[in-house]
């Protein structure tokens, strides 16, 4: 909670300053935006740092099957940095590049998600066989 | 990685600008145009040194 004014500073700061460059040049203007984007995001994962913590603490005392508990934080991080990326591709304009990043995004996580579908469908597999 | 990279840029962005008008209405126009474009590739670097941080920073963080 005590980075939250550094956030709100930040992007209130990068907003402005890309803005204001918008007029004289465009392209440092967008570099200001994703500068801006950057240092929010580290900073945000400061604190995601431990919310994982948190979640493998659990996980490892519940004795839960800790391999899907990784698989759904690989999806998690690459959902964040694919969300970040078309997201500046949509604030530049163009929407076409956008949209390709997010099918890129959509069929890492279903790949990295394979082996919990095939877990999944051999435990229904092996209920319904007996 | 704080708040200064943000304001880096913006000065950098600011001082291109103005040396590119200033070259451009002195009928210079192709080192307006090199000057935009140096200006361009220095953002670049210091851009590309905080995206390989953050990059690093959630690898690291969501066990890639």
């Amino acid at each position: 909670m005590n980075d939250i004014p550094f956030v709100l500073g930040a992007a209130i700061c990068g907003a402005v300053c890309a803005v204001s460059l918008k007029k004289y040049s465009p392209e440092i203007s967008m570099l200001v935006a994703i500068g801006a984007g950057i240092i929010i995001l580290v900073k945000a994962a400061d604190g995601i740092g431990s919310v994982i913590e948190t979640v493998n603490d659990f996980t490892s005392s519940a004795k839960i099957n800790t391999e899907y508990v990784s698989i759904l934080l690989k999806a998690v991080g690459i959902g964040i940095l694919c969300q970040l990326v078309s997201d500046i591709c949509r604030d530049s304009g163009q929407s076409s590049i956008a949209s390709r990043v997010e099918l890129a995004c959509t069929a890492a996580i279903i790949i990295n998600a394979m082996p919990m579908f095939i877990g999944i469908l051999n435990a229904a597999l092996g209920l319904i066989s007996k | 990685m704080n708040v200064d990279l943000i304001f880096k840029i913006a000065a950098i962005g600011i001082i291109v600008s103005v040396l590119s008008l200033v070259l451009s209405r002195s009928g210079r126009e192709e080192q307006a145009m090199m000057t935009t474009l140096a200006g361009l590739i220095v953002v670049l670097l210091i851009l590309v040194k905080q995206i390989a941080e953050l990059f690093t920073t959630i690898e690291s963080l969501f066990g890639f």
